[in-house]
């Protein structure tokens, strides 16, 4: 079976064009939520391989989700990578200073997304 | 022997001596003369006379009559002369007090300065007399010097507003009165400056008037001595900010307002007070800005050191309060963010959702339904690019878009943006050519951005290529730049479009935008962002011939080369 990805996304059209592109063309296996509220209360059951989180949500922002789940027993080193559309080059960095692996920046082309998710895991792997 | 006539002389010359011998000859000359008259009268017979005695008498009433009546005449006449020459050293006291007085010959060399003159200026006689009046003359009062001499020749007297030069350079206001000297045959043969000094009146009315005008701004002025630090100046703003009122704040010092120790308001000591005014005091800069929060509040605090012509020199500090300016830029800046933002999460969803049926993720569909896709596809690609270029417009304008500037090898930049325009080369069957392409030809500037000007400008010529044609993109080193151009032939800019053609949203015709894909934002970023690098842009273009646009970026010194330092990172403000 392929890499458990946690994906965090309130807009649902988002959520289906990610879950057909991750599932379908790149072979992850993927439990989605709309909030992270929900995210903590699934993530322990589900024992993820990857973060995939979305930035600007209501109520819990992306960054509060990642740090409020690094809290969480064993989910400490998870890599994590963020998806905005806020992604001008302070946003960026900012991100990657808070701990992400790195930036996907939506639009997202839904072809090339599950490749390019593989090559920022294997960068941080070969680093 | 001259000597002693002189002094003879000179003790002649003396009106009183006049008047007193005048008055000892007549006592001893007339009873002699008298007598002698008398004798002879008596000797003749003519008359028969009185007794010598009876004479005697009545010669004495007469003759004392007569000496009174000249001693009298005499006094009065000499006691007007002596008042009119107390009156004239009067005045001449008066005017040596009051004016500057200079003489100078025909040739204009000085021949006579008075000590008020010296005082003012700084001169000593020495300086001055015997050199020409430019000694004091201002080089840029050259043309008035000249209409007082030719006012002079002319036999008439000149008066007005003059500015002097004093021998330490300051700048001497005069009202001055010039009065030539002519001889008999009406030739100038020298003249007379008589000079009120009305610098302390001048700078006082100009003073005031800025001060009114001072007074009622809203950014809060302090001016103090650049000696002592203490105040000589709060307009109203300032006193409100502090409380002092007049009295109170002629005896505070700067370090009463901004630099109270253990007070969080006023963040500055004392030694970054005197660090941050040096380049100031050096004459290196003309003002130093710095923001700091003064009451609470984030301040900007400008600092100006004033040398004035006359008195000390002083500080002026002009604090603003920016707090709105700052919620400004941060309400702009979330503004772009969320627009940003707002806009392209419904972006991703439709891009992704045309990308997947485009793919053939869900099966085969017929001709027509793919035309359609490939339209719903394009335009949600100019959308993106719309977004983008926006961003990146208001970014570069703002002055917030970072640049990393390094050493570039240009040569090798192109190659890299051709390379990257293939595809644009292919759409639109045209072939790209680099002249002059050598390495080693070193910008100073930022690859990325280059290369994003690089895109845009290989991209237009393709787009306003016609098929077959050649894109001719050349580089050349020059004194202190590089050049970089890229020419195409197609159709060209016409005329009227020229003026505009940096101007955001303008292409040389709307229906360009449909045809060609472009936002018309693209040149307005590509000069922003050479300008930003220092750079300059501009083109040439006939229409139906082609177009050339040009850039030179600053050329990268041979120590620039190499690794970046922290210092090259600039932000380009």
């Amino acid at each position: 079976m392929g890499m458990r990805v946690l994906h965090v996304e309130d807009d649902l059209d988002i959520q289906e064009i990610a879950k057909l592109s991750l599932e379908t063309i790149g072979g992850f296996e993927i439990l989605q939520c709309s909030s992270g509220k929900q995210a903590l209360k699934l993530v322990e059951a589900f024992n993820p391989d990857l973060f995939l989180f979305d930035v600007q949500m209501p109520e819990m922002s992306g960054e509060t989700l990642y740090q409020e789940i690094r809290q969480l027993p064993g989910l400490e080193n998870i890599p994590t990578i963020f998806m905005t559309a806020r992604a001008q080059e302070k946003d960026v960095t900012a991100l990657k200073k808070l701990g992400a692996l790195d930036v996907v920046t939506k639009p997202f082309d839904p072809m090339a997304l599950p490749e390019q998710i593989k090559e920022i895991l294997a960068r941080q792997t070969g680093a | 022997m001259g000597q002693k006539m002189a002094d003879t002389f000179q003790f002649w010359a003396n009106k009183d001596t006049r008047y007193r011998l005048t008055l000892l000859v007549i006592s001893f000359v007339s009873p002699a003369a008298i007598l002698l008259i008398y004798n002879i009268l008596q000797v003749t017979e003519v008359f028969t006379l009185p007794s010598l005695p009876a004479v005697t008498t009545t010669l004495t009433l007469i003759l004392t009559a007569i000496y009174i009546g000249c001693f009298w005449s005499f006094h009065t006449y000499f006691k007007d002369v002596h008042k009119e020459e107390s009156d004239t050293a009067l005045q001449t006291e008066a005017l040596n007090q009051h004016s500057m007085v200079t003489k100078t010959d025909v040739n204009s060399n000085i021949t006579f300065a008075n000590e008020k003159f010296l005082f003012t200026t700084g001169y000593k006689r020495d300086d001055l007399v015997g050199k020409t009046s430019a000694s004091y003359w201002p080089d840029q009062e050259e043309a008035l010097l000249h209409e007082i001499r030719v006012t002079l020749k002319m036999g008439k007297k000149w008066s007005g507003n003059v500015r002097l030069k004093g021998k330490n350079g300051q700048t001497i206001h005069t009202h001055s009165t010039y009065v030539p000297q002519m001889d008999e045959n009406g030739e100038l043969v020298g003249s007379m400056a008589i000079r009120t000094d009305i610098t302390d009146t001048k700078v006082a009315t100009g003073d005031k008037n800025t001060r009114r005008s001072l007074h009622i701004l809203r950014d809060e002025i302090y001016m103090f001595e650049a000696g002592t630090l203490c105040y000589t100046y709060l307009n109203q703003a300032a006193m409100k900010a502090t409380g002092w009122d007049e009295s109170e704040y002629v005896q505070k010092t700067v370090f009463d307002r901004f630099m109270a120790k253990g007070d969080d308001d006023n963040p500055i000591d004392v030694s970054t007070f005197y660090q941050c005014v040096r380049p100031l005091v050096n004459g290196e800069v003309e003002e130093v800005t710095q923001e700091m929060i003064l009451n609470k509040r984030p301040s900007e605090v400008k600092i100006q050191l004033v040398r004035p012509d006359v008195g000390k020199p002083y500080f002026m500090t002009i604090v603003r309060d920016v707090s709105e300016r700052h919620a400004f830029d941060k309400a702009k800046d979330e503004f772009i963010s969320t627009v940003s933002h707002e806009l392209r999460t419904p972006l991703t969803s439709i891009k992704g959702a045309l990308g997947l049926i485009m793919s053939g993720a869900f099966g085969e569909y017929n001709e027509g339904t793919q035309k359609m896709l490939s339209i719903a596809s394009r335009n949600s690609d100019r959308l993106t690019l719309l977004i983008n270029d926006i961003l990146d417009l208001e970014k570069a304008a703002a002055g917030r878009m970072d640049f990393h500037p390094d050493a570039i090898d240009m040569a090798d930049l192109i190659n890299n943006a051709i390379q990257e325009n293939v595809p644009y080369s292919e759409q639109y069957d045209v072939s790209m050519l680099g002249v002059g392409l050598e390495e080693n030809i070193l910008g100073y500037c930022d690859r990325d951005r280059v290369f994003q000007v690089m895109n845009n400008l290989l991209s237009n010529a393709a787009k306003f290529s016609k098929k077959g044609d050649k894109i001719i993109i050349s580089l050349e080193e020059r004194e202190n730049t590089v050049y970089v151009s890229v020419e195409d032939f197609g159709m060209g800019i016409p005329y009227e479009a020229q003026a505009t053609i940096f101007e955001r949203f303008t292409q040389a015709d709307s229906s360009d935008r449909r045809e060609k894909g472009g936002t018309g934002l693209g040149l307005s970023i590509v000069k922003l962002l050479i300008e930003k690098q220092g750079g300059t842009i501009d083109f040439v273009s006939k229409p139906g011939k082609g177009t050339k646009f040009f850039f030179e970026l600053p050329k990268a010194d041979s120590d620039t080369s190499g690794e970046t330092s922290d210092s090259s990172l600039i932000a380009a403000e």
